[in-house]
């Protein structure tokens, strides 16, 4: 039993239009010219002979121009001959549209891409519902949503619903999506017979687990393969790694081919916004294999975000290219003031730290410095200084003080250290505020016998958590541990200032090192000294990667992680850092997020889940202190990556779809679906030229 | 040098569209009458004589010098006396000036065309001593007698250009006023598109021939008569009466012309007798061709009298 379908009935208002022969034929027998002519005899008796004939050839080409207009607007409605299963029937039946919303969607099938066949499919399935039959509409993308309640019996709601959908950035599980639909079809009532179409690209990554066993019973399941059952090959930016050495930054891009055809492809990173290319070169790919292609470039003065593209005409645009952040070459410029100089360098208070930043290490993590005298800090301008070290210098003169002040509330990092020349008094009176806790007195640690080498206390107490000593393991911790120290200023007890924190104790529990907070800079003070006066620290195999990891830190350089990598509609961790309370996020398409921190201590609670990663691209941060002053962030932002499995098109098999949604799954091409209905415009347009044909003879005739 | 020749100069000097702009009839006239004279050579009869031939009454326009006084002195009849040698042939021009001869789809009317092949005739006629006279076929006729004065082509030439086609006609009237002015041996051309209901016209020409008088019939036709080319649908009106009929032509053409095409064809045939011939002159034609086709079927009459 075949019955009558319309691909296209909104255009059957067009069959209107048939009535225009009728309509001209009525107007223009009000409208006939008149025509003044001599011979009327003849035409009287002419007429008078054919008067039958004329009559019914007028009827003929009536009515032969009408069946033109009708066939060419039933053509147009693309009328076809539905095969029984297929044809809309009287009685009740319930199906839930399924669009599948994932990334992969986004591919094309020649110059057409998958979501809008898909969409052009449920128009269909729509406009060929029979009466009565109710559609529910479910979208399957990062979540499974209702695109339309309640499930409607006519199609315009629903229609107007999937105008301006679009397919997400994300994954989707199809499988999750099927049982979805059936959850909703038993929510409907009363039951009847019960349909899941899913529209979908059909790809094998879409189905990732199997249902349990009749999970779908007694539903009739129809997967929709809207871009065919072909393998399309797609080429894909699977990763992309950055490395720095010095001024030097190696790129490091994976490209994945998905599909069987060999393929030769170029590669170029350019800069953002500009796209300025920095470098090309080309990939050769087997079949479904990957390759890899290392750029190397010189680093800039700042960061600077890139882009690793492919050129390839293949089915997938949207994996052709991944985001990079390229690192600045500038070190942090650190001003060591020499509060005790001298000619022996042994003897210099800085001896053992110059040597500690000369290393090549210090070097590669971008630590440059400086040796002045005190007299001569009033005089720097410290603009251009990330650090100053005051190294066994007493309290420092009125102008310096100022400057210094204002260089570290603007986010500068100082890092105080005491020894013979520490001034109590003066040093409280004068750094104020910028202690992070008010000195005491000079005292000696241990058993210190006169005239013996000094055993001195080792360190008890180490905060691991704190991001200078992170990166310490075990071995690194039991070598500090080795460190003895002999004299230190002692802190006034319980006058710590709010926020400061010890990162090393001694044994005895006189703090070794506070970290202290001046508005936007940090403040550390070593209790001890910088050379072995009252220390054997600078001996330690310790001391070389504390100092470089301390004076990084200081300098924000220690903080400054690469930015991390999420998938879409991953949460990406902002941790709580510092000051700030609040983080600005701006998406790749410009739109602006607030992050709320929140308030308590950064140890309970180190970090936020931000769960709104729904574009793909470069999201960049500022942080914001509870005054809204801008604050350093330990990342300039993150990046949020396309899931690589949607970049694999191939289409599941039959029997892999059975095994995963049960066996009466049944996967359904736009092939398939043409043998089974007839299509009729052909006919129509067959009917209408012969009425034109006949129209045309008749009106020679 | 080539130049680039207007279009209108490219057309032959006697095109009814390049008539159609000479002003004046007689000018029209004589432009066809040097056309037609390219074509024929010779009078259809030549010789003289001075033998008295007939009388006939006094009508406006024949030289008082053949009044015949005797006759006006018994019986106060006034009666011309006509000789052999005034002419050699007596003419009489029937034109159709009926509102059917209006009709036009080109630059010329019917009745201009049929005015241009008169005026053309009797220049023709005058010019080598033939009489000449003009009977404009209305509903009201009014007929100048043949004279044989090359000035009386200014009268004829003046009536028909001067005159408004209107209303029906009587084309036997032409055969009345012929046999009365020109005698048995006269000559009758009927220039008309013939379009007249009732064809009793036709037996008095018949008739006329066969008591020696030449018939010369030119029908004018308008090309939309002949071929009924129109289109549209259209409501059609008759020019002489109030019949209007309501048609769609492209379902008529063909009718129509085989109607109209039977017609010519039985005119034609019904016009083959001796001292008749019948010429079809289409308005889109020049003139002076169916003059010469018209007068040479007029001399092939004559021999087959004589």
């Amino acid at each position: 039993m075949r019955s009558l379908a319309f691909s296209r009935p909104d255009l059957l208002w067009t069959l209107l239009a048939a009535l225009l022969p009728l309509l001209i034929h009525l107007l223009n027998r009000h409208r006939t010219r008149r025509q003044p002519f001599a011979a009327m005899e003849f035409l009287l008796r002419v007429q008078r002979q054919s008067r039958r004939r004329l009559l019914l050839r007028q009827l003929l080409l009536l009515l032969l121009r009408t069946v033109v207009i009708a066939a060419l607007a039933l053509a147009a409605a693309g009328p076809r001959l539905v095969a029984g299963r297929q044809a809309p029937r009287s009685g009740l039946r319930q199906t839930v549209l399924v669009l599948d919303l994932s990334l992969s969607m986004r591919s094309r099938l020649e110059r057409h891409e998958c979501f809008q066949q898909a969409l052009r499919r449920a128009r269909r399935y729509l406009r060929q519902a029979g009466p009565g039959e109710r559609f529910c509409l479910l979208g399957a993308g990062q979540d499974i949503e209702v695109l339309a309640t309640p499930c409607n019996e006519r199609a315009a709601p629903l229609l107007d619903r999937l105008s301006g959908l679009r397919p997400g950035w994300g994954t989707s599980d199809l499988s999750a999506a099927a049982l979805r639909a059936v959850e909703l079809l038993g929510q409907q009532a009363p039951a009847g017979r019960r349909r899941v179409i899913l529209l979908s690209d059909a790809a094998a990554h879409a189905f990732p687990e199997p249902l349990p066993a009749d999970s779908l019973a007694g539903v009739e399941l129809v997967v929709d393969a809207v871009c065919g059952t072909d393998t399309r090959d797609n080429l894909a930016v699977a990763a992309a790694g950055v490395h720095q050495q010095g001024q030097a930054i190696a790129v490091e891009a994976a490209v994945r081919l998905y599909g069987e055809q060999r393929h030769q492809t170029r590669l170029a990173i350019a800069t953002l916004p500009d796209e300025r290319v920095l470098a090309s070169g080309f990939v050769s790919l087997a079949g479904n294999s990957q390759g890899s292609k290392r750029f190397s470039l010189r680093a800039g003065p700042a960061p600077r975000l890139a882009e690793v593209s492919l050129e390839a005409a293949d089915a997938l645009a949207a994996d052709d290219r991944r985001q990079v952040l390229l690192p600045g070459h500038r070190s942090a410029r650190l001003l060591l003031v020499d509060g005790q100089m001298s000619p022996l360098p042994l003897r210099d208070e800085l001896f053992y730290l110059e040597n500690a930043l000369s290393q090549a290490q210090a070097s590669a993590a971008g630590l440059s410095y400086r040796v002045i005298t005190p007299e001569r800090l009033g005089r720097e301008k410290l603009s251009s200084t990330e650090v100053v070290v005051l190294a066994n210098c007493a309290a420092p003169g009125p102008a310096a003080l100022a400057s210094l002040r204002a260089f570290v509330a603007g986010g500068g990092g100082l890092l105080l250290t005491a020894g013979e020349h520490t001034d109590i008094d003066a040093s409280n009176r004068l750094l104020g505020e910028l202690l992070p806790w008010p000195l005491r007195d000079v005292v000696p640690l241990g058993d210190n016998r006169p005239g013996q080498q000094p055993e001195g206390l080792a360190l008890g107490r180490i905060d691991t958590s704190h991001p200078v000593l992170q990166a310490f393991g075990p071995e690194q911790i039991a070598a500090l541990r080795r460190v003895r120290t002999w004299r230190a200023v002692a802190l006034e007890p319980g006058r710590a200032r709010p926020g400061s924190r010890v990162l090393l104790e001694y044994e005895n529990g006189t703090p070794a090192l506070v970290e202290g907070r001046y508005r936007r800079g940090r403040v550390v003070l070593l209790t001890s000294t910088l050379d072995r006066d009252w220390n054997n620290w600078p001996t330690r195999g310790s001391y070389l990667p504390f100092f470089q990891r301390l004076l990084a830190y200081l300098s924000g350089r220690l903080e400054r992680r690469p930015p991390p990598e999420v998938a879409v509609g991953e949460p990406v961790e902002l941790p709580r850092d510092g000051e700030a309370t609040r983080l600005e996020l701006r998406a790749p398409d410009g739109s602006s997020r607030s992050v709320d921190l929140g308030a308590g201590t950064t140890a309970d609670f180190p970090a936020v889940r931000f769960g709104g990663t729904l574009l793909p691209g470069w999201w960049s941060i500022r942080a914001r202190s509870g005054s809204g002053s801008e604050v350093t962030y330990p990342f300039p932002g993150f990046f949020v990556r396309l899931p690589p499995g949607e970049s694999d098109l191939q289409v599941i098999a039959t029997d892999k779809l059975r095994a995963r949604l049960g066996s009466q799954a049944r996967l359904l091409t736009a092939g398939d679906e043409q043998d089974r209905s007839r299509r009729l415009d052909w006919l129509m347009l067959l009917l209408a030229a012969a009425a034109v044909l006949a129209e045309s003879f008749l009106v020679r005739r | 040098m080539n130049q680039a020749t207007p279009l209108a100069d490219q057309r032959h000097p006697l095109d009814p569209e390049v008539l159609a702009r000479v002003q004046g009839l007689a000018l029209r006239a004589s432009r066809v009458a040097e056309g037609v004279l390219a074509g024929l050579h010779r009078s259809a009869r030549q010789g003289e004589s001075v033998d008295f031939a007939e009388h006939k009454p006094y009508s406006p326009g024949d030289d008082l010098r053949h009044l015949d006084w005797r006759v006006l002195g018994r019986s106060d009849r006034l009666i011309v006396k006509r000789y052999e040698t005034e002419t050699n042939l007596r003419a009489m021009l029937a034109v159709d000036f009926s509102a059917s001869m209006t009709y036009r789809s080109a630059s010329l009317s019917k009745v201009d065309y049929g005015a241009i092949l008169a005026a053309t005739l009797a220049s023709l006629l005058l010019r080598q001593g033939d009489a000449v006279g003009l009977h404009l076929l209305q509903a009201r006729p009014l007929v100048l007698p043949p004279v044989g004065s090359p000035e009386h082509l200014k009268n004829i030439v003046e009536l028909l250009q001067h005159r408004q086609a209107a209303g029906p006609t009587r084309l036997v009237a032409a055969a009345e006023s012929t046999l009365a002015h020109t005698g048995q041996h006269g000559l009758l051309v009927l220039i008309s598109d013939l379009l007249e209901p009732e064809e009793n016209w036709l037996a008095a020409l018949r008739m006329l021939a066969a008591r020696g008088v030449e018939v010369m019939v030119l029908q004018v036709l308008d090309r939309d008569e002949v071929d009924f080319p129109f289109e549209d649908p259209a409501i059609f009106e008759s020019l002489e009466d109030d019949r209007r009929l309501a048609v769609y032509p492209q379902g008529l053409r063909q009718a129509y012309r085989r109607e109209f095409g039977n017609w010519l064809q039985s005119l034609r045939r019904q016009l083959a007798v001796p001292g008749a011939s019948y010429q079809l002159a289409v308005t889109d034609t020049p003139p002076h061709r169916p003059l010469i086709q018209a007068l040479h079927q007029a001399r092939l009459g004559l021999r087959q009298r004589g």
